[in-house]
């Protein structure tokens, strides 16, 4: 008898041609009324690209749509034979498991968050009594000297709270090659031999014991699939913004996740984290070589992710996405801005895709895959240019006269062709329903199942919720458009863009900020708008959703960042989910570890070098150094002499660093200031208890 | 009223209590336990005014390095604040040291496999570029 995963290629290939084939009659049949809606019928060059850009953009919303259709109907059918968490099925819940590490790849991230997060997990693991079969690992790529120490804390905490249970590891890398993937490397290349699995966490990841030891037997049942993904729900945030970012990833989220497993089945996606993967082949083919050429669209390559599954899947390893496998979850940006600056770097690593489409032995959907990814940003910048040439077009109508009677000779006027707005009218609904139908079958999907309504906040909550979630991604739309234009035009300009940390915690927007960031949008919708109304008032009417949203950036951008307003929202039962109204343990655990782990932790520099537990925990932790060259010897002990004299604040972060890199100077100052009596020097470190 | 006032270990010798007082709060910050902290503060000031020292400067510098040396006689500062173990400090900051030994057996599903670095390292294709 077939196992559930069994024969999937065909089956796989049979959906395929179904879905592009729906994607591509859709587009067909709208660019055929896009065509009778210009002017010259798509006769001029102008009209031609713009109908170019129309197909590409149709086609684009129109895969999506699908997808959510495909996703709605595997979501009313339940549990399909392609789906992942059928091998569950008759499994024997004492099955021993194999060693399983859980990495979290950090870079100066909120301590307090990351290590509640694991804290959280790690008690709920405890709770299935399979907790001896998973180890946790804290790679650390930090640089901030307050944020290295407080790591060091907090493990040291973790590790005292659960007993010396020598399954909780923390490692600092001091050379931080190729960030997130060089850190990972580093754990594969030193430890990866020793565990079958790696289940890949980011900063904000926290999955529950039973999800964990669920994709740890999906892998054992089936040993062919390499990297299984879990859909992860957005919880935990308090803003307005990402308030309405977690209503929508519980309420279509999971409409697409299903439809993207209908369609790409073992070809699926990894995004990075919330994933177990089979280490032996992720060791052999996934190693990433850096790209030849300058960053931005040469270097290191930077949406690792996708890269990998294409590669352990040209392997011959599969590659499934858990879809309907609870219990995973990460944390949305807390603001607008916040959701930008994440786009910037996606972008950049997502264009840089376009090296590696033509790669060697890639599966056909993977690379449509790299070629959806660079759609994700490239569409907003084609979108642009469609709305330009669209001035364009209206520009040159308007300044041609209408000739009844041409040069040659007819036996009647040659009147204008009539513009024909119901075809308009049908080509602009057709595409709002592409749009906001999966939306609509969100909402119909939990409408059905009486509890989960419930977790909702009722049929009348839901039904609010979704028409202003709709409403404000209409507003957001053209904000983002623009932003993500100018992040194509930058990368293939071939300016870089930076790598940051990622904001994590609620921060909000100031108006400073959104004015500096949206302004320039704003001024260019009044200037478009006036422009256009200038051409023909009538038209201005068609672009005024695009308009008014651009205007009103700012005052959204800063609106919607607020936790007052996010916390109204959630008193009015607007934008609830499951996590909000009925929270479950592990979220409870994760409130209450970082609450906790917030009081714990000391300011970090300023306690390695006066609290004598942080002191010693600290010396303890770093390596010895064998021999340090007398230049080295000599900067340290100037820097030393300052900071004691002059306080931690008189040197900078990197001088910090160097400091807290050698033994010798935080046990010199340690030392010195603990035996002081001089009040400026106790006055910059005041001792703890004194 | 202050808490100096109160304490045990301060009014039992002429050590200024500034002195003792910096000796209690480093011992209370190291969660080192109070008939711990008593004795060691005891035995302490003892030798400090057996030496017949005078200057809180001097006094002071005296007194945290008697304070060292008891410590890494008689306590370990790490056990002390995390009773979890120094040697678990020890294991984690050697791995900071790459090591072919931490390479073990695989328990790759195809059997068992030796995965080495310098497997790695000789297939530069599959390497890890990191350190």
């Amino acid at each position: 008898m077939a196992l559930a995963l069994d024969h999937w290629q065909a089956a796989a290939n049979r959906r395929r041609l179904l879905l592009f084939g729906l994607a591509f009659l859709q587009t067909w049949l709208a660019t055929h009324y896009f065509l009778k809606v210009l002017p010259a019928n798509g006769q001029t060059v102008l009209e031609a690209v713009l109908t170019g850009l129309f197909i590409i953009l149709f086609a684009w919303i129109s895969l999506g749509f699908w997808t959510a259709m495909a996703g709605f109907l595997s979501l009313l059918v339940g549990r399909h034979r392609y789906s992942a968490t059928r091998l569950l099925d008759g499994v024997d819940p004492a099955m021993p498991l194999p060693k399983t590490a859980i990495v979290t790849p950090i870079c100066n991230e909120d301590v307090a968050r990351v290590f509640a997060g694991l804290q959280a997990t790690y008690a709920s693991l405890e709770r299935t009594g399979h907790i001896d079969d998973f180890e946790f690992f804290i790679l650390s790529d930090s640089n901030d000297p307050d944020i290295w120490v407080q790591e060091e804390q907090a493990w040291a905490q973790w590790c005292d709270a659960v007993g010396d249970t020598g399954r909780i590891h923390y490692r600092l890398r001091r050379t931080r090659i190729k960030r997130k993937t060089g850190n990972l490397g580093d754990f594969c290349r030193r430890w990866g031999a020793a565990y079958r699995y790696m289940i890949v966490f980011d900063a904000d990841s926290f999955m529950s014991g039973e999800t964990l030891t669920h994709m740890v037997r999906i892998m054992e049942r089936r040993h062919e699939i390499g990297i299984l993904q879990t859909a992860p729900l957005s919880v935990n945030r308090s803003s307005l913004y990402a308030r309405i970012q977690q209503f929508g990833n519980h309420v279509y989220g999971q409409l697409f996740a299903a439809g993207l497993n209908f369609w790409q089945m073992g070809d699926g996606y990894y995004w990075g984290h919330n994933a177990i993967i089979r280490l032996a082949p992720f060791i052999e083919h996934c190693g990433l070589e850096r790209l030849s050429g300058k960053a931005p669209m040469g270097g290191e390559i930077l949406s690792h992710d996708f890269v990998e599954a294409a590669y352990i899947r040209r392997a011959g390893w599969e590659v499934w996405l858990a879809y309907d496998l609870p219990g995973s979850y990460e944390e949305p940006p807390p603001t607008l801005l916040d959701e930008l600056k994440r786009d910037r770097r996606w972008s950049q690593g997502n264009l840089q895709h376009l090296r590696l489409i033509s790669g060697w032995g890639l599966r056909p959907t993977h690379r449509i895959m790299f070629l959806y990814g660079m759609m994700a940003y490239g569409s907003s910048l084609l979108w642009l240019l469609l709305l330009a040439l669209s001035t364009a077009e209206l520009a040159t109508r308007a300044q041609e006269t209408v000739s009844y009677f041409p040069d040659h000779y007819t036996l009647f006027p040659s009147w204008p062709e009539a513009w024909r707005p119901e075809w308009v009218i049908g080509l602009t609904v057709a595409t709002a329903t592409l749009l906001f139908l999966p939306k609509i079958l969100g909402m119909i999907y939990i409408t059905f199942k009486a509890r989960a309504r419930r977790y909702y906040g009722g049929i009348m909550g839901l039904s609010l919720s979704v028409f202003l979630e709709a409403l404000l991604s209409s507003l957001l739309a053209p904000v983002r458009m623009l932003f993500h234009s100018r992040y194509v035009v930058a990368t293939l300009l071939g300016r870089e863009t930076g790598w940051g940390t990622q904001q994590r915690e609620d921060a909000q927007t100031g108006w400073g900020e959104a004015l500096y960031q949206h302004g320039p949008g704003t001024l260019l919708a009044m200037a478009w708008g006036a422009y256009i109304f200038w051409l023909d008032p009538q038209y201005l009417l068609w672009v005024s959703p695009i308009i008014i949203a651009l205007l009103l950036a700012v005052p959204v951008s800063v609106l919607t960042s607020l936790r007052s307003l996010g916390l109204l929202a959630k008193r009015l039962g607007l934008f609830l989910i499951p996590a909000e109204t009925h929270p479950d343990r592990l979220l409870e655990d994760l409130h209450r570890y970082e609450r906790d782990n917030r009081t714990l932790l000391q300011d970090g520099f300023r306690a390695a070098i006066v609290d004598p537990a942080v002191h010693a925990l600290h010396l303890s932790l770093l390596p010895k150094r064998a021999h340090v060259p007398e230049n080295t010897q000599l900067y340290l002990e100037t820097l030393r002499e300052t900071a004691l004299k002059e306080g931690p604040n008189a040197i900078s972060q990197g001088d910090q660093l160097a400091l807290l890199r050698d033994a010798d100077s935080v046990a010199w100052l340690h030392r010195r200031i603990w035996a002081s009596s001089e009040p400026e020097i106790l006055a910059h470190w005041p001792l703890p208890g004194y | 009223m202050h808490p100096f006032e109160h304490h045990p270990t301060v009014d039992s010798s002429p050590i200024s209590p500034k002195v003792k007082l910096r000796l209690e709060a480093y011992l209370k910050a190291l969660h080192v336990p109070f008939e711990t902290r008593t004795s060691l503060v005891t035995q302490i000031t003892s030798t400090l005014a057996s030496e017949h020292r005078k200057g809180d400067a001097e006094l002071l510098e005296r007194a945290m390095a008697l304070l060292q040396q008891q410590i890494s006689t008689q306590l370990d500062p790490l056990e002390a604040a995390y009773p979890f173990g120094k040697q678990r400090c020890h294991q984690v900051r050697s791995w900071s040291t790459p090591s072919i030994h931490r390479d073990h057996m695989s328990p790759h599903d195809g059997g068992p496999k030796v995965f080495t670095r310098l497997r790695l390292l000789f297939s530069p294709e599959r390497l890890w570029h990191s350190h």
